[in-house]
């Protein structure tokens, strides 16, 4: 029997960007159990939802989570619309189609670089990054800023985009896509790479489903479940086939990620192609009433807006669940047994993302 | 001593630490040690110990828990240091600033030397705001008042 | 004891919505459960008079909503025993609106995200049932 020691994982740790704190019973180098510590960035977004006017929530929500912002405020806003009864027109869809899927692009490039940078090698960090600045450049040319888009609103969308926009959006991902290619089987088939993932953080499809994980983690699994299925905004239109993979390891999971960033290239290449004419907003009148759900897929998985209007210009309440948040109790069945070293790379392979997760 | 604050001066470490925002700040500033800002032609290293470090960037509007963190790292950091807000949110708490967990400003906890706003602040302005601290700090020190 | 009412509002857009008594709920989310539902979350929307908390599922991403409405000081049980990863959601309802939860496997105290600093559940609204207990 090992000597037992708890050690406290962050809050502040050089391989953790966010502060969370896992407190880790240890057995030797392995890992007994596992207890986090949340409440660092905890701001109280939910309740300050209350207090704002309707269509000043976006701006909030926007600001739950710098990197999946765009989707945020997708979300949001069509759960407004849902109450309102407000049908954004086609070009409108299309268009934030074109912008949720550059920021999961730019979010999955910014994982597998922070993969990368968690064993140590950085080369491929400085590189994946070098990528993702042209994804970084394409938004703030179409949107006008690099993270916090702002792009959607009640009804419709912000901005329109020009030929010349699109023509250049069009040749970026090109460009990206090309680099792409040369780097990421690198990353895939590297010893070391492979060294440190296969195998590690293994969750069937069963535990997957049982502990509610979503996103990248449950494809990884083997569950075919990516809320673009269902066809909101754009998505029915352009067609959409889930990535899945069936190891459940944290390798199967960096390869889910990899692959949907060549899926969100082609989805941002056939959105912006068949991008129909038309309007990009429609008036929206009158005040929430009733009460909505409605669940997109955010980079990290499954994001749920509960909005509940009363008829006046305030919400009711607003309820936001965001996928880190299902995420976590995965790395409480997937930790134990593990080796102390396999922490960063098991915990940065649900993508972790606190501000979301708190609020 | 004096050839300590002349290396201190020419590469700073930075220490960062979220104390609560969205992440947007944050990962500017991991694009600012990216190839294409590339801090690190200034010197500028990023470290993940309070010990090593001379500039310390906070991003967020300050969360009661992130509050007792931060004056930790930052009573933990040696003297000289410089302390920079990144964002709009860690200068005055911004959209936050009513929230009830949220403090609002980094300097409510802790001075601050140089407030970078924006939201999110971009590269460009967090580099500027890195070698503004920098020089902020090289007033104060032995190299300067010695002349 | 006043029994805690149904739903309020006229217009609870939310399709597939079962309202369920809460000595009935853990029997309905075993049952959810036994048929391979995935837990999503649970949300509580507090009236003034009472909690309403949703449980939300999803099958074959087809959401399953239940529904149970609790005066604000009673408990209600814990779905942890069936679902694991419940923990988090239901602990943030402690924190955020002081709803009690019996039997939580992993149980912050209401401290999960509210910092001591707080002295009482940050969402709680003032309690307005006018009718029963005036407490
Ligand atoms: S300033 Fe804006 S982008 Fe930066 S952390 Fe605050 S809310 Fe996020």
């Amino acid at each position: 029997m090992g000597v037992k020691t708890i050690l406290p994982f962050g809050p502040q740790h050089p391989v953790l960007p966010e502060p969370i704190q896992l407190r880790i019973t240890l057995e030797d180098e392995n890992i007994g159990q596992v207890l986090p510590a949340l409440g660092y960035v905890h701001r109280g977004i939910e309740k300050a939802g209350e207090k704002n006017d309707y269509p000043l929530n976006v701006y909030l929500v926007e600001r739950v989570c710098g990197i999946c912002s765009a989707t945020h405020g997708l979300a949001y806003c069509m759960a407004v619309e849902k109450l309102l009864a407000v049908e954004p027109p086609l070009r409108a869809n299309y268009l934030r189609v074109v912008w949720t899927e550059l920021h999961r692009l730019h979010s999955h490039l910014l994982w597998l670089g922070l993969l990368a940078d968690a064993f140590g090698f950085e080369s491929l960090f400085m590189q994946i990054w070098r990528i993702r600045e042209m994804v970084m450049d394409a938004l703030e040319k179409t949107a006008g800023n690099r993270v916090i888009i702002s792009v959607n609103t009640i009804g419709g969308v912000r901005r329109d985009l020009t030929e010349e926009q699109i023509e250049e959006t069009l040749r970026t991902l090109a460009e990206c896509e090309k680099q792409l290619n040369a780097i990421l089987p690198v990353i895939l088939e590297d010893y070391t790479v492979r060294k440190r993932t296969v195998g590690k953080g293994v969750l069937t499809a069963d535990q997957a489903l049982r502990l509610g994980a979503v996103g990248p983690v449950l494809r990884a699994s083997g569950v075919a479940q990516d809320l673009r299925m269902t066809g909101y905004a754009a998505y029915g239109e352009l067609g959409f086939e889930p990535i899945v993979e069936t190891a459940g390891d944290c390798y199967a999971r960096a390869v889910v990620r990899a692959r949907e960033c060549f899926q969100t290239i082609d989805l941002v290449r056939r959105a912006l192609q068949n991008l129909p004419e038309g309007d990009i907003l429609t008036k929206p009148r009158g005040n929430p009433n009733g009460r909505a759900i409605v669940r997109v897929e955010a980079p990290r998985g499954e994001l749920l807006y509960f909005v509940a209007g009363n008829g006046t210009k305030n919400l009711e309440r607003m309820r936001v669940r965001t996928p880190t948040l299902a995420n976590v109790p995965t790395l409480l069945e997937m930790l134990p047994g593990a080796e102390f070293a396999d922490v960063p790379v098991i915990t940065l392979s649900i993508d972790p993302c606190i501000s979301c997760t708190e609020r | 001593m004096k050839l300590i604050d002349k290396a201190r001066m020419k590469s700073p470490w930075v220490l960062h630490y979220n104390s609560g925002s969205c992440n947007g700040c944050d990962i500017e500033i991991f694009s600012c040690l990216t190839p294409m800002y590339d801090l690190e032609r200034f010197g500028i290293v990023n470290v993940g110990n309070p010990k090593h470090a001379d500039v310390l960037l906070v991003t967020g509007p300050v969360t009661h828990r992130g509050a007792r963190v931060l004056r930790n790292l930052y009573e933990q950091m040696p003297s000289p240091k410089a302390v920079v807000a990144v964002g709009t949110c860690a200068c005055s708490g911004g959209v936050f600033s009513e929230c009830y967990n949220c403090l609002g400003g980094v300097d409510k906890v802790i001075p601050v030397d140089v407030y970078i706003p924006g939201c999110a602040a971009k590269p460009e302005a967090i580099i500027e705001g890195v070698l503004m601290a920098v020089e902020r700090m090289s007033e104060h020190t032995p190299l300067r008042r010695g002349k | 004891m006043g029994e805690a009412r149904t739903v309020h509002t006229e217009l609870p857009d939310i399709d597939n919505v079962q309202v369920v008594r809460k000595e009935e709920l853990l029997e309905r989310v075993a049952e959810l459960a036994s048929q391979g539902f995935r837990f999503i979350t649970t949300t509580c929307v507090d009236t003034g008079e009472q909690f309403e908390v949703y449980y939300h599922f999803d099958h074959q991403l087809q959401m399953s909503h239940l529904l149970v409405a609790v005066e604000k000081d009673d408990p209600i049980p814990s779905i942890t025993p069936i679902y694991f990863s419940a923990f988090v959601a239901e602990n943030e309802m402690k924190d955020l609106f002081g709803v009690k939860v019996d039997g939580l496997n992993v149980d912050y105290q209401g401290r999960m995200l509210v910092s001591d600093e707080l002295p009482s559940p940050p969402m709680r609204k003032p309690n307005t049932r006018r009718d029963g207990d005036g407490s």
